[in-house]
């Protein structure tokens, strides 16, 4: 049993939450572009992670000894939303019916998704902190009192 | 030596804290895939394996206790314990409990253990500090 890999879970951990944040960002840094008519607009992305052995362990349907490995990410999957159509005739992206296709980012789902991903980092942190302490702990074994 | 004298103590303090750092290991991961879509929450105990494995069977020697209690040792870093559990979905705030409750008996453990190495170095010494 070594610390080491109890830390790499973690910092796999804080890894993903870091890039589900940062897809959070570049949605809501997009929310108002727009495109030229025929091109589709900017899609919001979401982070898609799963445990690292997953597969692994279907294979085995449910059968114990699976060492815990931490989380990877799979990937940045678009949204399948429908682009928010502003009806604006005068701006340089307006199509010929006078409608501006924006990205359609829902602020809402973006803010939840951001709260709960702050939250497991810091989960992950406290949780990095506790196999400190208890490697710390162990390096007292056979102090002289 | 030090071994005959310290009976299964050793033994039992040792497999202890390997099942303690696994089942810290074991939260990790949990909180690590707290936002993994469809993820089961895995789970460890070793406390009812410790017990059986560290009961004395009528006259049975030490060494077949402590023999028990490695292959239990072993058992744990190999993950045999670790079992995917109903719950889908990450409780993190049953995962935080479990953690902080983990690491304190971690340290209590080690305490203890020092406290029966000082113990030791007594009877080697043959004088109370």
């Amino acid at each position: 049993m070594d610390y080491f890999s109890s830390f790499e879970i973690s910092a796999s951990g804080l890894m993903a939450e870091r890039l589900r944040l940062e897809a959070v960002a570049t949605n809501l840094a997009n929310a108002n572009t727009t495109a030229a008519p025929g091109s589709a607009p900017y899609q919001p992305v979401r982070v898609v992670s799963r445990p690292i052995g997953a597969e692994f362990t279907r294979h085995l349907d449910g059968a114990a000894g699976q060492l815990p490995a931490g989380v990877q990410v799979m990937s940045l999957e678009k949204m399948p939303v429908a682009p928010r159509l502003v009806y604006d005739p005068k701006h340089p992206d307006a199509d010929a019916n006078g409608f501006v296709a924006h990205a359609n980012v829902d602020p809402l789902s973006e803010m939840v998704t951001m709260m709960s991903a702050v939250r497991a980092y810091e989960a992950n942190i406290k949780a990095i902190g506790a196999a400190k302490a208890m490697a710390q702990k162990a390096l007292e074994i056979g102090d002289r009192k | 030596m030090i071994e005959e004298m310290s009976g299964v103590t050793s033994a039992l303090v040792k497999t202890a804290l390997d099942g303690l750092a696994m089942q810290q290991r074991v939260i990790a991961n949990n909180i690590a895939n707290a936002n993994s879509s469809g993820y089961t929450a895995q789970g460890m105990e070793f406390e009812a394996a410790l017990r059986a494995a560290a009961q004395r069977h009528g006259d049975e020697p030490a060494a077949d206790v402590k023999a028990r209690l490695r292959q239990l040792s072993a058992a744990i870093d190999n993950g045999e314990l670790v079992h995917a559990t109903d719950n889908i979905g990450v409780k993190l705030d049953i995962e935080m409990a479990l953690l902080n409750q983990t690491v304190l008996k971690y340290q209590a453990l080690v305490q203890a253990m020092g406290q029966f190495g000082s113990l030791r170095a007594m009877a080697i010494s043959g004088e109370i500090k």
